[in-house]
């Protein structure tokens, strides 16, 4: 378990005091995937060399398993850092190592026994698909090879805990697609908490279980990876779910004078993905229903969909009709109404 | 015209007289002067590097020291720091004549160009595989001898070649005041007694010393270039 209390961080550059981590809170259950979103300088990259100390904050306290590791000596962090392994978004592999050697690294610094570190990289090779490449250098790999590599690295002594600094944000979609199903079932099978740090949607989409929106040194925004995605209540959540938010085009309200219109964005989640909701709605209520754009998507097992839709009709149909679909577990959010 | 092959034998045996023992004395200076002062340049280019700011060793004023020592005595003139450093010759070998007496003084005079260009080149070694490193629980010593070092090992070989190369031009000069080698016969012979073949000859084989030096230096990085 991570504990992250009150923690704080500032540089002092040519335009003053940037405050990198102001008072972050944050904690982190066992074998979870953790995700971090932000954009660059939003301080993540800060608040994940934290917990492994290779940054220093300023105040505050990170607890791993209950120990502060602020307040390790340097050959007790060392021993602290061995339980946490590190990807990064440029591999940080040694080139000039064969990809034997770089996985062999941690456990040849943790003097282990040549004999114990082959049988370990051996079976790390496998993990990571990476067997007939065992005497290659890295420049001969690809870039998702490349943070195999690192990955399997990270995994050599066992750790409890795996920090993902933009593990994938120099791959192409496909290979960040099976990384992060490598990353995925790293989890599952060994039950490695990850935290993932990421500027990306997609990867929080596809890997985490939960997720922490940071802007400029500050958690805006956190929660379970659905409950943000279905209904993001910061600006900064709504710009990174832009791809999948049904977004409002220009002139869909031209009053077609017969009564009141609203553009509703209906939000739903689970099952009632699967319910012909909004047909009943028009079924029961005296409104009509345009639906303008719509997606669904599959996170974490679970469906998400996104609906804009003009309701027409009159005022007091159009709030019974809202009201129902409310009872019916659907979040709607009024984006436009035209009061005729 | 009649060529006489005895008369070029003759010749070319007194030139060899002169020319071999002083490649074997250059060698032996070169040699000598190159181990102590890369051992010397290492350990301050090494230090030089982590001692930085936001490195893994920490010490601006160990630093600070260490690099303005670097470039006094960088810009002390060489010809100038052997008559500085006699006492010191004298003190170590004994005397201030002759070959191994001018290890002392090359040694110290090579010692500060070999910790900044060693300097560079472990500069050079991405910071992101120093952190990975530390990140899985690497000491100091370990980051310096299983990452930096063989990370920045292809240009290091270079730094050594040139390295030797400097040695051996310097090593001229300090035959120039009883040093011995190539630079003490160029000087005695070619310069003050107008031998110029004696000054050609030492010149060829300078010449072929600095291009066999440099070719087995490029190979030798080459080979451990794996980037």
């Amino acid at each position: 378990m991570i504990e992250i209390r009150n923690l704080s961080k500032s540089y002092i550059t040519q335009k003053g005091k940037v405050d990198a981590l102001n008072n972050i809170n944050l904690s982190v259950n066992d074998g979870e995937i953790f995700g971090i979103i932000g954009l660059s300088g939003a301080g993540k990259s800060s608040l994940v060399r934290c917990i492994n100390m290779l940054e220093v904050p300023d105040s505050g306290e990170v607890l791993i398993n209950g120990r502060d590791v602020t307040k390790l000596k340097p050959a007790e962090l060392r021993e602290v850092r061995k339980k946490i392994g590190m990807i990064f978004q440029h591999f940080n592999i040694l080139m000039n190592s064969t990809v034997y050697d770089n996985i062999a690294f941690p456990l040849r610094i943790s003097k282990v026994p040549e004999k114990d570190i082959k049988k370990r990289v051996e079976h790390l090779l496998e993990v990571v698909e990476l067997t007939e490449k065992r005497n290659v250098y890295p420049a001969q790999l690809s870039g998702g090879q490349k943070q195999r590599v690192g990955i399997a690295r990270s995994l050599a002594n066992n750790p409890d805990i795996i920090l993902s600094d933009e593990a994938t944000s120099a791959l192409d979609p496909t290979t960040t697609e099976s990384i992060l199903n490598l990353l995925k079932s790293i989890n599952q099978q060994f039950g490695i908490t990850i935290l993932v740090i990421t500027h990306e949607m997609n990867v929080i989409k596809k890997l985490c279980d939960k997720v922490a929106v940071m802007e400029n040194g500050l958690i805006v925004e956190m929660g379970s990876v659905i409950d943000v995605f279905s209904n993001p209540k910061t600006v900064t959540s709504k710009r990174f779910l832009k791809d999948m938010m049904a977004e409002l085009p220009g002139g869909i309200l031209n009053g077609n004078s017969s009564g009141r219109e609203e553009v509703i964005r209906a939000s739903f989640v689970g099952e009632i993905t699967s319910k012909p909701v909004i047909s009943q709605m028009i079924k029961k209520f005296d409104v009509d229903a345009n639906i303008i754009s719509g997606n669904i998507e599959n996170i974490q097992n679970t469906q998400v969909g996104n609906l804009l839709i003009k309701l027409s009709g009159n005022r007091e149909s159009i709030v019974a009709a809202e009201k129902y679909l409310v009872e019916n577990n659907v979040r709607i959010e009024v984006l436009k109404a035209d009061v005729l | 015209m009649f060529f006489d092959f005895e008369q070029a034998k003759l010749y070319l045996a007194e030139i060899l007289d002169l020319v071999l023992p002083a490649i074997l004395e250059t060698l032996y200076m070169v040699f000598f002067s190159t181990l102590f002062s890369v051992i010397l340049g290492f350990a301050l280019g090494v230090i030089l590097v982590i001692t930085d700011k936001g490195h893994i060793w920490e010490k601006p004023r160990l630093n600070n020291l260490l690099g303005s020592i670097v470039n006094i005595t960088r810009s002390i003139p060489f010809i100038i720091l052997i008559i500085m450093l006699f006492p010191l010759s004298r003190l170590i070998v004994g005397t201030t004549i002759g070959s191994t007496a001018a290890i002392v003084p090359l040694s110290i005079a090579a010692a500060p160009f070999v910790a900044r260009i060693i300097e560079s080149s472990l500069r050079e070694v991405d910071w992101g595989v120093i952190e990975a490193s530390l990140s899985v629980g690497a000491t100091i010593p370990q980051v310096i001898f299983r990452v930096m070092i063989p990370e920045a090992m292809p240009s290091l070989i270079l730094d050594v070649t040139t390295t030797i190369i400097n040695i051996l031009g310097y090593s001229a000069m300090a035959g120039a005041i009883g040093a011995g080698g190539l630079g003490d016969v160029a000087v005695r012979y070619g310069y003050q007694r107008f031998q110029t073949d004696v000054l050609i000859a030492t010149v060829i084989v300078l010449i072929i010393m600095v291009q066999l030096i440099q070719a087995v230096g490029n190979s030798l990085s080459k080979r451990f270039d794996k980037r």
